[in-house]
């Protein structure tokens, strides 16, 4: 198997596993995409169920082969029961099937931080030869699974809600709001990063094809904590989703988002920074409004000069009907264009000094020769670096653009 | 393996790298036990870091971009070529040639060349382990410019005797472990035009190699010395010397300095592109090493431990990683292995001390 | 007590020193010692004393003076760092309220 036919596999898994947030059918997919990807003749996803009763239920179950013995459903209960409630996992396990038939089984439970989420099985016909190479993909999947698996449980609340539970609930809203994926606009490299902090943070990143094809990118924060942050973040991007859907312009989006929520918003004292920005990737111009957001930070490779785009603005809910400013800017090829959200510059280490834009600077200098994907993950890295053991107190979440 | 300093190497740890001294010679072989003697010798003879075979890694390999033989017989040819230059302006060109010829033909036979080690080696014998990763170095990144083995030829030669001025300074302007008065660095910085001065003299020697020792010290926006040339008009081998140069001071602790890692040495040549290096050698040169080399201990954002196991040129930031510790800090047995380039939820978060 | 809120009346004017963090787990403190000012025309809030203020507490402050404004008071807000004052701004709060609305910003740290 190549390394693109592996990515491939697991892009999908990832992406089903978002969608089966809202649709369980998804896990069918999953099992079916698994059969076709691994070659196996038989798959099955089992979620672990904490209430009374059963202490499994099956997700999806598909079968590639025509006449697989009847049997087998049962056995793959038995085998995902043991997987679950015993942690038990067999790798290449010759099961008799039948009356005279064998076959290969890997059965593993999906574990997340130590604790059994769920089971996957994996059916193969008896001759299949397989390298180390899959089991390696296998294990790359399990990974996934239980991750996602993990974060259904709490979206569906199949594991009965408590109050417990809610803050971990509102994470997992938040989580599950990240963009599914990452579209792909010509000219530029594009990637967004999040370090949850042990809190629900009110921090929100978005990233869409707009209808004209131009490159939507909303940065948000919701000023609150907790269980409401976590809703209203949810219902800004729908605000904001729909809102640049109808309008072209991020000014007219911010008002039409802001005519939306300030009813409820007004007099409380729950408020939602907001940042609207477009890009065209034929000009390279970038337009932008802002409501009492954080400036994005451009760096320009060619110069290796920086500036903060500045746009003012109120925050949304702050005046009702508030007129927002557009503001654009040209951008040439090596520009990198960052969004963030305090938790960025203020992520604090052990003597308590806070990282700061100059850092954030050095660090797009240092690697502004990388592709965005790289730049991020440096970024990342030197944020912990700073932090080191201590712990994180804010949502760290960003979002970088770098003209190719 | 890993490389571990040698403030944080104990006794009866496993040696899983040589180390030589200046003319090839082995001052440790592999897989010699560590004892308090043998680490007391290491410092005085100023070795900073040693490759250490580490049980709860468990083996990795690291491959070098050229063979131990080769390295070793650069090392004993180019000593033999700076010792002798006092007394016989005449180098044995035709050796220096078969070895020059012989790092090339591996470098070429190696598809995706990366750099994942770090060049280990004593201070005292400082400049010619240095002359010949230089001239690993440069060549590696020689060949990712598209040069011919005849132009990787002259190349991979002006970068083994870059330095071949030092040997014509006073012992006490080398050698040093604190930064060097303004009278020192005056006479440091002659060593570039005495060595043009050597190199130019010899026969059969092209102008272009006796070039790398005048300019490679000089930047591109003409800061350097000792002509303070700037951008096009820099020697276009010396320009690549020039990174690979610092490169390798700075990820082998020269001068007292701290040893960088090799993504903190990275960042600084990048940062310093159109104002010391030229763009071009630059983003030729940064694909040539692993930014987080095989054997690098890393946190996850899971909050998971695990060491490097696997580079990828592609993914320059995503590793294959073999998780050693869970989120908890136990240890994960068997350990298994992820790849970084095929979790897009996984990243790095921490490059964790080289000691733990 | 994590916020002392120390109450100077003088005539028809009050001044209100906030001394220590205002977040979420004070925020209502504050509000409900501004509700509490009966007979006073014009406040104040002097912030001179405050060491950390989260984003609560910056919606706590500026539902304080919505509801002081509702009820006809003068409201300022004095003695703020430069600091906190660049947050309030790139908020808008300045815009929302009026920049007359902020006295005797402090240079230096928060």
């Amino acid at each position: 198997m190549t390394r693109t036919e592996e990515t491939e596999i697991l892009y999908q898994v990832c992406s089903l596993l978002l969608q089966a947030q809202a649709d369980e059918q998804a896990f069918t997919e999953i099992t079916c995409r698994l059969c076709s990807g691994l070659g196996a003749s038989c798959c099955s996803l089992w979620l672990a169920r904490s209430g009374g009763g059963r202490s499994q239920e099956r997700l999806a179950i598909y079968q590639a082969v025509k006449d697989l013995p009847s049997e087998l459903v049962n056995l793959d209960f038995t085998v995902a029961k043991q997987a679950i409630e015993q942690g038990q996992s067999l790798v290449w396990q010759k099961l008799r099937v039948g009356e005279n038939q064998e076959m290969l089984l890997i059965a593993s439970p999906l574990l997340r931080q130590a604790q059994v989420v769920g089971a996957v099985c994996l059916w193969f016909a008896p001759d299949t030869h397989a390298g180390n190479v899959t089991l390696m993909l296998v294990h790359q999947i399990i990974r996934n699974l239980a991750q996602g698996i993990y974060n259904y449980t709490y979206h569906s609340g199949v594991n009965g809600r408590s109050l417990s539970k809610e803050l971990e609930m509102a994470a997992h809203i938040q989580t599950g709001l990240l963009p599914e994926k990452i579209p792909d606009i010509r000219g530029i490299s594009l990637a967004m990063r999040s370090l949850m902090a042990h809190e629900v943070g009110g921090d929100y990143l978005d990233l869409f094809q707009t209808p004209n094809k131009l490159l939507g990118i909303a940065v948000g924060d919701v000023m609150g904590k907790g269980i409401p942050a976590a809703l209203w973040m949810a219902m800004t991007r729908v605000a904001l989703r729909t809102a640049a859907r109808t309008f072209s312009q991020p000014d007219a989006v911010l008002e039409e988002v802001n005519r939306g929520l300030y009813p409820d918003l007004a007099g409380q004292s729950i408020f939602v920074t907001l940042q609207y920005a477009l890009y065209e990737p034929v000009k390279k111009i970038l337009f932008l409004a802002n409501a009492g957001h954080l400036p994005p930070l451009i760096y320009h490779g060619r110069t290796g000069q920086f500036e903060l785009l500045k746009v003012k603005g109120i925050y949304i809910g702050g005046l009702e009907n508030y007129k927002f400013k557009l503001a654009g800017v040209q951008l040439k090829e090596s520009d990198i264009v960052l969004f963030y959200s305090d938790g960025v510059t203020e992520a604090v280490n052990a003597e308590g000094q806070q990282f700061g834009l100059r850092k954030v600077v050095d660090v797009l200098e240092k690697n502004a020769l990388f592709s965005a994907a790289e730049i991020a993950d440096k970024l990342i890295i030197h944020l912990g670096q700073h932090i080191g053991d201590t712990r994180q107190r804010d949502d760290i979440s960003f979002l970088l653009f770098k003209v190719e | 393996m890993r490389a571990v300093p040698i403030d944080k190497v104990r006794a009866g740890m496993q040696v899983s790298r040589a180390v030589y001294g200046a003319s090839g010679e082995t001052l440790l072989a592999a897989g010699v036990t560590l004892t308090p003697r043998y680490i007391q010798r290491l410092q005085e003879l100023g070795v900073l870091a040693l490759y250490i075979h580490d049980e709860e890694v468990g083996d990795l390999e690291i491959n070098d971009v050229v063979s131990e033989k080769t390295r070793l017989q650069a090392l004993k040819i180019t000593k033999e070529a700076m010792d002798n230059i006092r007394l016989n302006p005449d180098l044995e060109l035709a050796k220096v040639n078969s070895v020059v010829n012989d790092i090339v033909e591996e470098l070429l036979s190696n598809k995706d060349i990366i750099v994942n080690l770090v060049d280990i080696r004593a201070m005292n014998d400082y400049t010619f382990g240095h002359s010949v990763n230089v001239a690993i170095l440069s060549l590696i990144t020689g060949i990712a410019m598209g040069y011919e083995r005849e132009k990787l030829c002259k190349l991979g030669t002006g970068a083994l005797f870059h330095d071949i001025g030092n040997t014509l300074l006073p012992e006490n302007v080398l050698n040093q472990d604190r930064p060097l008065t303004g009278e020192e660095e005056n006479l440091y910085q002659r060593h570039t035009v005495l060595g043009f001065e050597v190199l130019r003299k010899l026969e059969n020697f092209s102008l272009s190699v006796a070039h790398v020792a005048l300019q490679h010290h000089e930047r591109y926006d003409g800061t350097g010395y000792p002509r303070q040339l700037q951008k096009g008009a820099i020697n276009e081998f010396a320009r690549i010397v020039a990174v690979t140069d610092l490169y390798d001071k700075l990820t082998s602790g020269w001068g007292g300095q701290p040893r960088c890692l090799p993504f903190q040495a990275l960042e600084l040549i990048i940062a310093n592109r159109e104002k010391f290096f030229h763009p071009d050698v630059v983003e030729n040169f940064m694909n040539t090493v692993a930014v987080f080399p095989i054997g690098t201990l890393i946190m996850l954002n899971t909050q998971e431990k695990g060491v490097v196991v696997q580079t990828y040129k592609e993914y320059p930031t995503r590793p294959r990683v073999r998780v050693l510790a869970d989120s908890g800090g136990k240890r994960m047995v068997p350990p298994y292995e992820l790849d970084l380039a095929l979790n897009p939820n996984c990243c790095i978060v921490r490059i964790l001390d080289e000691g733990n | 007590m994590l916020l002392q809120i120390r109450t100077e009346i003088s005539e028809q004017r009050a001044v209100l020193f906030l001394e220590g963090v205002l977040d979420i787990s004070t925020v209502d403190f504050l509000l409900t010692g501004v509700s509490g000012l009966a007979g006073v025309k014009e406040v104040d809030l002097d912030l001179a004393g405050v060491t950390f203020i989260d984003s609560t507490g910056i919606g706590g402050i500026s539902k304080a003076v919505t509801k002081l404004r509702e009820r006809q008071i003068y409201v300022k807000i004095i003695n703020i760092s430069a600091d906190l004052f660049e947050i309030f701004d790139i908020l808008g709060l300045p815009e929302i309220f009026g920049t007359e609305m902020f006295e005797k910003i402090r240079a230096g740290n928060s």
